[in-house]
């Protein structure tokens, strides 16, 4: 994968996990601030296609793995404020947020999708299931 | 449409052994999902930094019952028609860091670290 593309993607995870901090501090203020109505207009109807597309990011030709390891952390971190919105929309649920990131139901399979990306990031990274893996593939594909 | 074939390999025969020792239609939930793999091979995720031949396949468990999110992992290489089963593993607790689980599997085989 091209640098210019690996470094696009970084910075689109680390954009949609700041788009995710100011719409959920946005939609759950106490009031309507004009900087949460602004937020919320400009972030929040592309949130939810910004999830999915970074959840159907295909990230096999990324061999380096400090990038590997920055995007793990960066999901991870994305999964914690899905879990946190999704707490939130369980107890006190807010009809703006429904609005904007769907139902509870809607928010726990973007968050199984992305708990699915860290798994694949933690098999990436982890240099000795990295070398099981190799010696496996040399075993099993030998004569 | 084409049919891929499956080379199972020791390792994988052994770490699936495990497997059933705890969860006995382990073997039954393996193989139902090998047969989909020989039609469409890329029903997986591919793992990062393998150039989409080395992949990772969720797997219900009737043993488990609680949704491909806690069932197993089946890690497979994919080499031009032929489909390698490398090892598989059982994912039980959201908590646990996947490679834990993986080398605990690996261990068990005699292949691990």
């Amino acid at each position: 994968m091209p640098r210019t593309t690996i470094t696009t993607l970084q910075s689109n995870t680390h954009v949609v996990l700041g788009e995710l901090h100011l719409v959920f501090g946005a939609a759950t203020a106490p009031r309507e601030t004009p900087k949460a109505r602004l937020v919320l207009t400009t972030f929040a109807p592309k949130i939810l296609s910004d999830l999915k597309h970074l959840v159907r990011r295909d990230l096999s030709a990324i061999e380096d793995i400090p990038t590997l390891t920055e995007l793990l952390q960066t999901y991870r971190r994305i999964a914690e404020v899905i879990e946190l919105i999704l707490e939130r929309q369980k107890s006190t649920p807010s009809p703006k947020l429904l609005e904007l990131l769907g139902t509870p139901e809607q928010l726990e399979a973007i968050v199984e999708a992305v708990e699915e990306k860290i798994e694949d990031l933690e098999i990436a990274t982890n240099p000795e299931v990295h070398a099981a893996i190799e010696s496996l593939i040399v075993e099993v594909t030998s004569p | 449409m084409p049919i891929y074939e499956i080379a199972p390999s020791t390792p994988f025969q052994a770490s699936l052994h495990q497997l059933t020792r705890q969860y006995p239609h382990a073997a039954d939930d393996v193989q139902a999902c090998l047969e989909s793999l020989r039609i469409f091979p890329d029903q997986g995720s591919p793992i990062p930094g393998w150039r989409r031949h080395v992949w990772k396949l969720r797997i219900n468990s009737t043993d488990i019952r609680r949704g491909k999110r806690y069932g197993f992992r089946l890690i497979y290489l994919l080499e031009g028609r032929v489909i390698y089963p490398l090892f598989v593993y059982a994912k039980t607790k959201k908590e646990d860091v996947s490679h834990e689980e993986i080398l605990r599997m690996l261990r068990q085989i005699g292949k691990g670290p």
